[in-house]
């Protein structure tokens, strides 16, 4: 894949991401919080970048192993078609 | 039974059958808290979701009971249950979790579980 060609005179703006889970030290990343975990998955249902969501690391491997566990449950599909 | 090994704090999930009864289900639920009790363990709490969804058909069935339940207990209540519920036919799946190890779960009080 490449990037498009950044045109001259304009700027890729990007926000500076924060991890959720650092903003908000009481949400839990549970395998049950279905809608939750669905906010760092794709529309295919994989699970989301880092580089996308922001998410600092020890979170993003607490929220992947809450995905699997929710994939393997039934709750979360392992693909959507 | 010796309760002296160390205890900790698991989290079980069960998916069952659509179609069992509701006693049933009773007695399933009934059969994993006896294993927990006998060996010194307690169950903390227990939460029956109403029949829900599933995101894929699992062994023929596109429904199935949640039971969600944290328990305190000792390691080897875990391969009891284990071994119980691999083979039972009503259990679709079962997610057995030491919560020590999953710190995220942890950042709220077991009350407010959600569904």
């Amino acid at each position: 894949m490449s990037r498009q060609p950044v045109r001259p005179g304009f700027r890729r703006f990007h926000r500076a991401k924060v991890c959720t889970f650092c903003v908000e030290p009481h949400l839990p990343i549970d395998y049950k919080a279905v809608a939750l975990l669905q906010k760092f998955l794709s529309d295919r249902g994989k699970i989301l970048p880092r580089r996308r969501t922001g998410t600092c690391a020890r979170h993003q491997r607490q929220l992947a192993a809450a995905i699997k566990h929710a994939r393997y449950m039934a709750l979360l599909p392992y693909v959507k078609r | 039974m010796p309760t002296n090994e160390k205890t900790k704090l698991y989290e079980m999930m069960l998916l069952f059958r659509p179609d069992l009864e509701e006693q049933e289900l009773d007695s399933e639920i009934k059969k994993v808290e006896d294993i927990i009790t006998s060996h010194g363990g307690s169950v903390l709490n227990l939460h029956r979701w109403k029949k829900r969804k599933l995101a894929y058909p699992v062994k023929g069935f596109n429904e199935g009971l949640y039971v969600v339940c944290r328990s305190s207990a000792s390691k080897r209540v875990l391969g009891e249950i284990d071994y119980v519920l691999r083979y039972n036919e009503r259990c679709l799946r079962y997610l057995l979790l030491d919560l020590q190890k999953h710190p995220g779960m942890l950042r709220r009080p077991s009350e407010e579980v959600s569904e």
